[in-house]
């Protein structure tokens, strides 16, 4: 399945299905859609009705590299990480 | 350019284009609407589009913001981390090297008018071969000038004068000729001489980025298919901000990429509706703000500045709150705030304050809002209002929506009384922004109002009645009848498909562009700029962009000298989750990031030996003012509005240490530091009201703004724009 294809084909997910034993689940949650702006935060909040202070799902910012001189290409990445609590 | 005003911006057609730079446009962040430009971006333009796979974005922007994440995320995009005020010497770079190399759209730019624009399949043409004199004041030639005949602009078509809709084909380009013993040369040619006025050296060298940058960047922007140049308010506001918007509009037009599918659209045509109002006032005399006003004084140049070329609605707030404390132009006898928290919002926000405070400066002050906000907290009178969202009335959108949309808003919380149509709330004393409006014009008996007010038959006593109104004329006419389609779908949309976006032309596909006019030509030169002067120094303004960084009201620059002491430069930004003054007090918003930092690169903190978490003590040129008579009220109350005031001038910080940011800078996010909208203790006759210190969290930079240096008791303002210096005014930094 290529990174490009927003959407699993319908024969991939056949051919999931129908493997023998216990069905293990993941989560994909494609990265590059998510721009950090804490919606689904916001949106677990309203839904599950948590106190504050108590978030079932947080996004992490991590942030790599290192930018100090300004006459060379700045290196710096930085990653948005919705961290679902998978309930 | 018949582009709208620079300081809303126009964006790109996300989908079709193939290369994108964003010049100080918080993308992902911010700007209207963020979720809709975001996923246009990420999606469209990234996974979908047609041109997905080679699609490269480039981010202008000293910090490292959301958009510049996304940008490098799969390694294609790039971050150009620009010294903040240094964007004229960026843009008018590129400019320089597209017009030396030749990589402009040749035939694009020879088009004379819209006959010839047509023959050659073109639906936009531009001023480029338009003759304009070099003596002041520096207009169009025109026809009757150069004894031709009744027309506004005059081309050379082979070296001979030609009134330009005489003109069957293309004109000269790179000209110029005597007429009558004055100098005229093109559009073209005074541009050229214009960028050609500083090396590419030395651009790099005020923007600090490395060399080689602007060039390898103009050269990738120039051989992509479907290049776009885009901004929002980042190159904008700023003391150079109408000339920086003017050169990246050029930009565009420089590679005719405006109004065409994957370029520089307009979009955002809304349905318009109309409340007929017979007899209705229109605002007259001179602004207090002296925006839109031409001086006409006594004396030959004026003590405060004018802002005669000044051209969007909105007003010059901050020489609102200078000039009503001088009583300048004239004294004022009473403020209505609405929609607005200067007190917080204002760069110099002691000005403000100070204003708020001083009874000569404003006897008699009134405000609308949901919260005891900081500017209504030091109002005379308070006059609830419910949520902005809390109401009747309708929103358009912005681009990168490409066809006709209008959005009805409608209240959720509380109710409208079925028969007289009044809106009910449930707390007794709120009515909706437009309720109270209505009630203090129907109180001061202003016509088309009250009874009978839109018209024979046609009452307009609250918002209800006046929106029903609005949406029966022109594009509507259901009115807010809840069984017609406007109300049952929530507003009137155009079906998307891509026949009502798109129109094709023999020179490519043009964006319909609903509602503006289609066929237009694209003014690089501004002639209603040059015509104007700087009231303060007689002189008359340029009508090409200029290489200029942060200048003050006299156009002079800062002296480089206040660098020496001052070396670090303010900055801000936008946190995505929230606005500026409207949502601290949520406390689920002020959960996710419980508090701002002042954040600082690795290399600065290094220099001055901190650490993420540690205290530093911050000052501006202007900030020892504080102590002065200038703000005696504002002083007396400082440890309420600011606890992190030190004395002298000096504010404390806490240090966040973070390559996001580039070195040199001192950023700190806007929306916290709040002490209105309950961030401190506040009483009611004797009644506590509902407070939380959450609300106060973090720290707000704008006392640290540095005034103009010539009239200081003010933040610097652009003297073309009106709009202020956002970024890059000097700071001094010390380890506590």
């Amino acid at each position: 399945m290529s990174e490009r294809e927003t959407f699993m084909p319908d024969e991939v997910l056949a051919a999931s299905l129908a493997k023998k034993g216990p069905k293990q689940y993941t989560l994909w949650v494609d990265l590059e859609y998510c721009v950090g702006c804490h919606a689904c935060t916001m949106a677990c909040k309203a839904e599950n009705n948590t106190p504050l202070g108590v978030d079932y799902n947080r996004v992490t910012e991590v942030e790599i590299g290192e930018f100090k001189d300004p006459q060379k290409s700045p290196d710096v990445r930085v990653y948005f990480i919705p961290m679902p609590c998978m309930h | 350019m018949n582009l709208p005003p620079y300081e809303i911006g126009n964006y790109c057609d996300y989908e079709h284009c193939d290369y994108l730079i964003s010049v100080g446009s918080n993308i992902t962040q911010a700007d209207y609407p963020m979720q809709t430009r975001t996923r246009y971006l990420q999606k469209f333009a990234k996974r979908t589009g047609p041109d997905a796979k080679k699609f490269k974005h480039v981010v202008v922007d000293p910090r490292f913001s959301n958009a510049a994440a996304k940008a490098t995320h799969n390694g294609v995009g790039e971050w150009v981390p620009l010294k903040p005020a240094s964007d004229g010497y960026f843009l008018l770079g590129m400019i320089q090297w597209i017009l030396a190399n030749n990589r402009f759209k040749k035939e694009y730019l020879t088009i004379p008018n819209e006959l010839v624009a047509k023959e050659k399949g073109y639906r936009t043409w531009t001023d480029m071969t338009y003759l304009v004199g070099i003596t002041e004041p520096r207009t169009f030639l025109s026809g009757k000038n150069a004894g031709l005949g009744q027309s506004d602009y005059v081309v050379l078509v082979n070296g001979k004068p030609t009134m330009f809709q005489e003109a069957t084909g293309k004109a000269d380009l790179d000209a110029s000729i005597t007429i009558k013993g004055v100098e005229y040369k093109t559009v073209f040619r005074l541009l050229k001489e214009r960028a050609a006025e500083k090396s590419l050296a030395e651009c790099e060298a005020v923007c600090d980025i490395p060399a080689g940058t602007i060039a390898r960047l103009a050269g990738e922007f120039t051989s992509a298919k479907r290049p776009v140049i885009e901004m929002f308010r980042g190159p904008v506001q700023q003391t150079n901000g109408w000339y920086n918007g003017q050169a990246l509009c050029i930009l565009n037009i420089l590679v005719d990429n405006i109004d065409r599918k994957g370029g520089y659209i307009s979009g955002h045509a809304a349905y318009k509706g109309d409340v007929k109002a017979e007899n209705g006032r229109k605002p007259a005399g001179i602004r207090v703000d002296t925006a839109k006003a031409i001086y006409n004084g006594k004396k030959p140049v004026s003590t405060r500045p004018w802002y005669s070329a000044y051209s969007t609605m909105r007003g010059v707030t901050p020489n609102f709150f200078s000039n009503v404390r001088m009583g300048y132009p004239y004294r004022i006898k009473a403020y209505l705030n609405y929609y607005n928290d200067p007190a917080y919002t204002m760069p110099y926000n002691q000005e403000t304050i100070e204003a708020l405070l001083d009874l000569k400066a404003m006897p008699l002050t009134f405000s609308i809002d949901a919260y005891m906000g900081e500017t209504t907290s030091l109002c005379d009178y308070v006059l609830p209002d419910t949520e902005y969202l809390e109401r009747i009335g309708g929103f358009k959108t912005y681009p990168p929506v490409k066809t006709q949309v209008w959005g009805v808003r409608q209240p959720v919380v509380g109710t409208i009384d079925p028969v007289t149509h009044d809106y009910k709330p449930i707390r007794p004393d709120n009515r909706t922004g437009d309720d109270i409006l209505i009630m203090l014009a129907k109180e001061c008996g202003l016509p088309t109002f009250g009874k009978d007010g839109g018209g024979k038959g046609v009452d307009l006593n609250n918002s209800w009645q006046f929106w029903d109104e609005y949406y029966k004329h022109k594009d509507f006419g259901d009115g807010l009848d809840p069984e017609k389609p406007l109300v049952k779908m929530g507003g009137k949309f155009q079906n998307p498909s891509p026949q009502n976006q798109y129109e094709s032309w023999p020179s490519g596909d043009y964006t319909i562009f609903h509602g503006g006019r289609k066929v237009r030509m694209l003014m690089t030169y501004q002639e209603k700029v040059a015509t104007y002067k700087n009231s303060m120094t007689g002189k008359y303004m340029d009508g090409l962009p200029l290489y200029r960084t942060i200048v003050d009201c006299l156009e002079q620059p800062l002296d480089p000298a206040i660098y020496q002491e001052y070396p670090f430069q303010l900055h801000t930004w936008k946190e995505t989750f929230h606005t500026q003054s409207r949502t601290m007090n949520n406390l689920w918003l002020a959960s996710i990031k419980p508090q701002n930092y002042a954040e600082i690169n690795p290399a600065d903190a290094e220099r001055l030996n901190v650490k993420t978490g540690d205290w530093v003590k911050v000052k501006s040129p202007s900030s020892e003012m504080i102590e002065s008579d200038q703000y005696q009220n504002y002083r007396k109350n400082i440890s309420h509005y600011y606890p992190n005031y030190l004395g002298k001038g000096w504010f404390k910080f806490q240090i966040q240490v973070t390559s996001r940011i580039r070195p040199g800078l001192f950023s700190v996010s806007q929306s916290y530091g709040r002490f209105g909208a309950g961030a401190r203790k506040w009483y009611m006759g004797d009644k506590e009201q509902p407070n939380d210190q959450r609300v106060a969290a973090g720290f707000h930079i704008n006392p640290l703004y540095m005034t103009d240096p010539v009239l200081k008791n003010r933040v610097l303002i652009d003297p073309v724009g009106g709009a202020t210096q956002s970024y890059g005014t000097p700071l001094r930094v010390e380890r506590i």
